[in-house]
């Protein structure tokens, strides 16, 4: 009685609808809703034990970020007060705009050495995962197609600058998309479609949409206030937001959902049980 | 006297297939795929994209013989690719679906949908 009161309980699959009398299913269908059901087990267990190598990604991203908006915070320039109100975001900041491509060599050296090496981290562990949990992934296709972004990035601003300015300066300005945290945010988007994986989506549109945002109010160099609408003492809160130091906020953020993805599927692989 | 009774609403019960009658969703199902283990190793490698032989093995709780006979009916079958290699020593297999294994995994399940979604006889 208690298992049939069970089965009653269970989700239909699909849009099957129950009418009242229509309680006891015939054998084939009860055959075949236990079939589902066991095909739905399967698939949560390969789904979890597949994302439970996500975590790291994101928290690569994170750190790369995060060590890119450190320096912002002790020689970040200060925004200059304009006399028709609002403020001005000089664009001879030390990291340059906060989406723009760094102005000074050794920060583009920085990205042009670590976002490789991103890569190349994350390929590596997604296959040591492979080898320890035997599911693999395909991490060879992913790193051509996620340092694609960046590589567009690379060419764009070394090669097309001094021989398309043109169309150089209709990529880079004035809003400025083509960054390197914007192109991280790229590199995302096809290992979250590969791994079917909600939280890399998520991170993927974070860092697209914050980047987005911060572009739309800063590189085009105009006055916060006015671009955002706000009285000025709170210009200076989306300043900081969406400043260089506004991205310490966003990758810790996602450090601290990378570490809660790790704890969470650590925890749900080593309880007893969970794995049948 | 337990058995509960259809209300009066319902359609009279049909006792008899005819010739014309639709044909039963259970007879779209494919005996290569529909078997419980088999089914497992589909679903699992589908979602996986790509899964080792152990991982199969501890997932469906087989023994390695039994899981290798019903690799090898798949891979008849044209469902799976099996590829071996080698990694940190070790031999390794890795089992892929195929296009045609794809189709037939989800042509297997649209079957028990519609298995479970036909009105019963009541």
């Amino acid at each position: 009685m208690g298992d049939k009161n069970a089965d009653e309980e269970k989700e239909p699959v699909g849009q099957v609808s129950r009418e009242p009398y229509l309680l006891h299913p015939s054998p084939w269908q009860a055959a075949a809703q236990e079939t589902l059901d066991s095909v739905s087990r399967l698939v949560t267990r390969s789904r979890r034990d597949r994302r439970s190598a996500d975590w790291l990604p994101i928290a690569i991203c994170a750190v790369l970020v995060l060590a890119s908006s450190l320096p912002a915070l002790n020689r970040g320039l200060p925004p200059v007060q304009l006399p028709e109100g609002g403020y001005r975001i000089p664009s001879n900041h030390p990291l340059g705009n906060l989406a723009g491509w760094p102005p000074r060599p050794a920060q583009g050296l920085y990205w042009l050495i670590t976002v490789p090496l991103a890569f190349i981290a994350i390929a590596a562990w997604y296959h040591r995962h492979a080898l320890r949990t035997g599911i693999r992934h395909p991490w060879v296709r992913y790193v051509l197609v996620g340092v694609t972004p960046f590589a567009v990035l690379v060419v764009a601003h070394l090669l097309l600058a001094p021989h398309l300015p043109r169309l150089h300066y209709v990529l880079t300005q004035p809003n400025q998309y083509l960054n390197p945290v914007f192109a991280i945010g790229l590199g995302l988007a096809p290992l979250a479609v590969m791994e079917r994986s909600q939280i890399l989506a998520f991170t993927c549109a974070a860092v697209l949409g914050y980047t987005s945002l911060a572009t739309y109010i800063e590189g085009n160099e105009v006055t916060v206030y006015r671009r955002v609408s706000l009285p000025a003492p709170h210009s200076h809160i989306m300043m900081f937001l969406f400043g260089n130091a506004g991205r310490l906020p966003l990758s810790i953020a996602h450090i601290i959902a990378a570490l809660a993805w790790a704890i969470h599927y650590r925890r749900t692989t080593s309880r007893p049980g969970s794995t049948s | 006297m337990g058995n509960p009774l259809p209300p009066n609403d319902v359609p009279a019960r049909q006792h008899f297939v005819t010739a014309d009658s639709p044909a039963h969703p259970a007879s779209g199902l494919d005996d290569i795929v529909h078997q419980k283990a088999r089914l497992g190793i589909l679903v699992i490698v589908h979602e996986a994209g790509r899964a080792e032989f152990s991982y199969l093995a501890q997932a469906l709780q087989l023994t390695n013989g039994n899981l290798s006979r019903h690799l090898r009916v798949l891979e008849d079958a044209n469902l799976l690719a099996i590829e071996k290699g080698y990694a940190d020593r070790r031999p390794r297999t890795w089992i892929a679906l195929t296009t045609k294994g794809k189709r037939a995994l989800k042509a297997e399940l649209d079957v028990l949908r519609a298995i479970i979604a036909r009105m019963p006889l009541a």
